[in-house]
């Protein structure tokens, strides 16, 4: 089934799960940090599973489009037709969506570099937005 | 997509989202929503449009009042799994975190 049709599915059968935690990353050319805040209907398929296919597909289809020649998709079958994530716990499914969602130079060997540029909060630990553009990772 | 879902005229992906506290109040086809400062967001597609050639439109809404002024405007950056563009406030191009922003994309898929 086409991964667009497996979405519809499960939304339709799935209550979202709005998850509670965020994901904060910088870069050094960034002005501020970035949150990434999960989908609570991605969050309920990734942890159901049989939706997603595994996240090096997105890897692929990006490495396509960066080609210089790019013009559109050839192998959006990768999404529709590689075998599919099985459930997830709530930790891996937010895992998954960093790898999928946050750009690699961030997550890759993000506990080992010298600085610290991404980290897994709670929601509610943000700080209110009134100086939202001056936020940064505290060490 | 060398493949198209059997939908290829409906909306490929859409998103309702509370901009104060950036959170999903309903969407289709997004994984996640990315906040990069104030009036300053992605929405990142599960399933990738075939290009960056997609079509997006939105609107935006502050107190549920007559604030007819609110808008989404300008895309500073966009592909085929993601839409990073901006809510406004229309008098002053100042961007805000509006408490209702709707982003619908079309597009092959």
């Amino acid at each position: 089934m086409h991964l667009l049709g497996r979405i519809t599915k499960a939304k339709q059968s799935l209550q979202p799960h709005q998850t509670e935690y965020a994901v904060v990353y910088e870069d050094v050319d960034m002005d501020c940090c970035a949150v990434m805040h999960p989908d609570p209907h991605a969050m309920s398929a990734l942890m159901a599973g049989g939706v997603f296919p595994p996240v090096w597909v997105y890897w692929e289809l990006a490495k396509d489009e960066a080609q210089p020649d790019f013009n559109r998709h050839t192998r959006g079958y990768l999404l529709h037709d590689t075998p599919r994530e099985g459930p997830k716990t709530e930790r891996e499914a937010l895992l998954y969506l960093i790898m999928k969602d946050v750009p690699q130079h961030i997550w890759r060997n993000y506990e080992t570099s010298n600085s610290v540029k991404m980290k897994i909060c709670k929601r509610k630990q943000l700080p209110d937005r009134e100086f939202r553009n001056a936020w940064r990772i505290a060490a | 997509m060398s493949s198209f879902g059997p939908n290829h005229h409906a909306a490929g992906s859409w998103a309702n989202i509370n901009g104060g506290t950036s959170a999903f109040r309903d969407s289709f086809n997004t994984s996640s929503l990315t906040d990069h400062g104030t009036g300053d967001f992605s929405v990142n597609f599960s399933t990738n449009f075939s290009n960056a050639l997609h079509s997006s439109s939105g609107l935006a809404n502050q107190n549920q009042s007559t604030n007819y002024n609110r808008n989404v405007s300008g895309v500073s950056a966009l592909s085929s799994s993601y839409i990073r563009t901006r809510s406004c406030y229309s008098p002053t191009g100042g961007l805000g975190d509006w408490e209702s922003i709707q982003i619908i994309t079309h597009g092959d898929i």
